[in-house]
């Protein structure tokens, strides 16, 4: 059988990455243990936070080192089973990191893949952790109300793009934004928010404020720092502000800082989310999400890319927010 | 009655903190009650924090003020002559009418006149622990913290009349109330006085290892009246799903105009799923009654105690609020302009 490609971190270090920190190996195909099953790799998902988590700076991650292959989270087609409830042929969700195949036990399975469901990639996209964190933020946290306006950003992205689709099934207005014309079409024509400005061209401020004249009840932030504290100005009193992603920060120990002043001017609720906690939430939302799905109401868009080698580009593009949609590698064919 | 009105103004803006060469006393008429007015003689001047950003116009409603402009304020005052159907020689009011010995006022918004029940407690408690301060910790506890039985509760500034009252109230909800503050003096009035289970003097070296000794379930309320890097400090001891009041910003209030500014790492935050909660007692001015009813039957059976900071004399206001602004003062800080009865 072939040898197992994987993408390792070639040095630890903090700052932006380039190519040069990652290496492509080939290593032997792994044998599951006892209690452990061989599973091979379909969707690798590609998310911001695997930058902190390859510092060890996100929760139940330890640091890399040179040699150890990426964190990641793919759809993963189930080849051979030690684990009493999984067989092959069976499709799940897995810790696996960057590579075609992994050896794993049941404490890396994130979910086991209904197929009907939705189609299999939307496992690590509107129908999995992305989803899932949208809808921690809208119905947990944001709860946002018939008449109110909901603002996000990152809006054209996986959490982004379902948080305002949730919103918008619950009756509220939603206004995205995003980095680019091409990312502002998506968000209004596909995911169908009521409006998207582009933070890129001078005066966005201003075109907020002029499609919220009411100013912003829920605001989910998926950028954190200056631009944070930029969208308080724009909040009404008493507005929900949703703090998910952080995405400059992840790089080193250094920090985007926010001054909270603005906050308590505005009367701000200020919540941190973090999506692990609404895991024992996920199989009530993946009936409803695939139901939504099924129906048109929620629309996915999908940035992809062939092979576990070109992985490495994939995310550095994702970190300079050039994708457009859900970053995903497709690292084999979903059937055998 | 004198024959002329003493008033503080501000001589320069102050640059960090606030210099009693920052000020300057003058004398102007005394003003009289025209039609639908009246005149009060002002008793106890009220010193807060706030009044430092106001000043500079960093404060909401407040317009930078300039040299010559009188400083704001609010006072316990008593009409003394009335041409308004609603306020009758005697009466006892808090009116924002600025540090000044004299006042009229048309009883408009502007200047937020408010009756005294003189049976309601000691009248200078108009101004802290059935005041405004006693309101904001209200706001804080029962409107956005809203602690459990049994949660632990931690305030900074908790000698203060903001964060006195807080833990006192929380303590009356049934939490275990935790007070920081900056001496052994203010902590001792804390524990003795205000009945808090613990005060941390956050000057030690040791505050945070005692803090940790104090809240040995973890935070699970903080009520942060100061901001800047003690927040962040206390955040790393809350507990998932803690509540943080954010209150008073006193840290950046002093800063001068080139910086200070304290930005917060938003990643702890995240981590604990804290809820930031911003509060501004304005919103809560016509909600007093509703505040007064739980906090007046507290100050009668000796639940909710007080300790003010007294200064004799207007002239002594600029000093006063120096001492206030680097944190010198312990307790309510007000001036006593007047005697309560003449």
């Amino acid at each position: 059988m072939a040898a197992n490609l994987q993408v390792q971190l070639a040095k630890q270090r903090d700052g932006q990455l380039d190519a040069s920190d990652f290496r492509i190996a080939e290593a032997p195909l792994p044998r599951p243990d006892k209690g452990q099953m061989l599973v091979r790799a379909v969707y690798l998902s590609l998310d911001p936070y695997v930058r902190k988590a390859m510092r060890g700076d996100h929760p139940g991650h330890a640091v890399l080192t040179e040699g150890d292959v990426i964190y990641g989270r793919s759809v993963c087609r189930v080849i051979r089973s030690h684990c009493e409830d999984f067989q092959a042929g069976d499709y799940v969700v897995a810790e696996t990191g960057w590579q075609q195949h992994a050896a794993i036990g049941l404490d890396k399975v994130v979910q086991r893949i209904d197929p009907a469901a939705g189609p299999l990639s939307s496992a690590i996209g509107a129908l999995g952790m992305p989803g899932l964190t949208a809808w921690g933020s809208v119905e947990h946290l944001g709860k946002p109300v018939l008449g109110e306006t909901l603002v996000v950003s990152a809006a054209a992205g996986p959490v982004g793009g379902c948080v305002g689709q949730l919103a918008k099934i619950r009756g509220a207005r939603v206004i995205g934004i995003a980095g680019s014309q091409e990312k502002c079409d998506l968000v209004t024509k596909t995911y169908g928010f009521d409006a998207c400005l582009n933070y890129k061209q001078d005066g966005w401020h201003d075109a907020l404020k002029a499609v919220c004249p009411d100013g912003v009840d829920v605001y989910h932030d998926n950028v954190g720092g200056a631009f944070l504290m930029s969208m308080a100005q724009h909040l009404s009193l008493y507005a929900r502000v949703v703090m998910c992603g952080r995405p400059n920060d992840y790089h080193s120990p250094k920090f985007d800082g926010v001054g909270l002043g603005p906050f308590i001017g505005r009367r701000a609720k200020m919540f941190g989310l973090v999506v692990y906690d609404y895991e024992p939430d996920f199989d009530h939302y993946l009936a409803m999400a695939s139901r939504w799905l099924r129906e048109g109401r929620l629309k996915i868009k999908e940035d992809r890319v062939d092979g576990i080698e070109k992985a490495p580009a994939h995310f550095l593009k994702l970190m300079r927010g050039e994708n457009v949609g859900k970053a995903i590698v497709a690292v084999g064919p979903e059937k055998a | 009655m004198a024959d002329q009105n003493v008033q503080i103004q501000l001589a320069r803006q102050p640059d960090g903190e606030p210099q009693v060469s920052d000020f300057q006393v003058a004398q102007t008429d005394i003003p009289s009650a025209g039609p639908g007015e009246f005149l009060a003689r002002n008793i106890y001047l009220s010193l807060d924090p706030y009044m430092r950003g106001a000043i500079a116009g960093r404060h909401m409603g407040h317009s930078r003020l300039n040299q010559g402009d009188l400083i704001g304020g609010r006072c316990v005052a008593q009409v003394i002559d009335s041409k308004h159907a609603d306020y009758a020689e005697g009466d006892y009011i808090v009116i924002e009418s600025g540090w000044q010995q004299y006042c009229v006022s048309d009883g408009g918004a502007k200047d937020e006149v408010r009756k005294l029940d003189p049976n309601a407690g000691p009248l200078s408690a108009a101004l802290g622990a059935l005041g405004m301060p006693g309101l904001t910790a209200w706001a804080g506890v029962e409107q956005l913290a809203k602690p459990g039985l049994g949660d632990t509760f931690v305030v900074t500034a908790a000698a203060g009349p903001v964060g006195g009252t807080s833990g006192q109230l929380a303590k009356a909800k049934g939490c275990r109330a935790v007070g920081i503050a900056g001496s052994d003096e203010k902590c001792r009035i804390v524990v003795e006085e205000y009945g808090f289970d613990a005060c941390v003097n956050y000057k030690k070296d040791s505050w945070i290892d005692d803090l940790k000794t104090a809240c040995p379930d973890g935070i699970d309320v903080y009520f942060d009246n100061v901001g800047g890097p003690v927040l962040d400090t206390i955040t790393q001891q809350l507990n998932l799903y803690g509540k943080i009041v954010m209150c008073g910003l006193v840290s950046q209030y002093n800063r001068s105009s080139d910086g200070g500014f304290h930005g917060h790492n938003m990643g702890p935050f995240v981590g604990k799923r804290a809820q930031l909660l911003g509060l501004v007692v304005y919103d809560y001015y016509d909600r007093i009654n509703e505040f007064l009813k739980a906090a007046v039957p507290l100050v009668k059976d000796g639940r909710l105690k007080f300790h003010e900071d007294r200064a004799d004399g207007l002239e002594n206001a600029p000093a006063h609020f120096a001492k206030l602004m680097s944190g010198q003062n312990v307790g309510k800080a007000m001036v006593v302009i007047g005697p309560e009865e003449i």
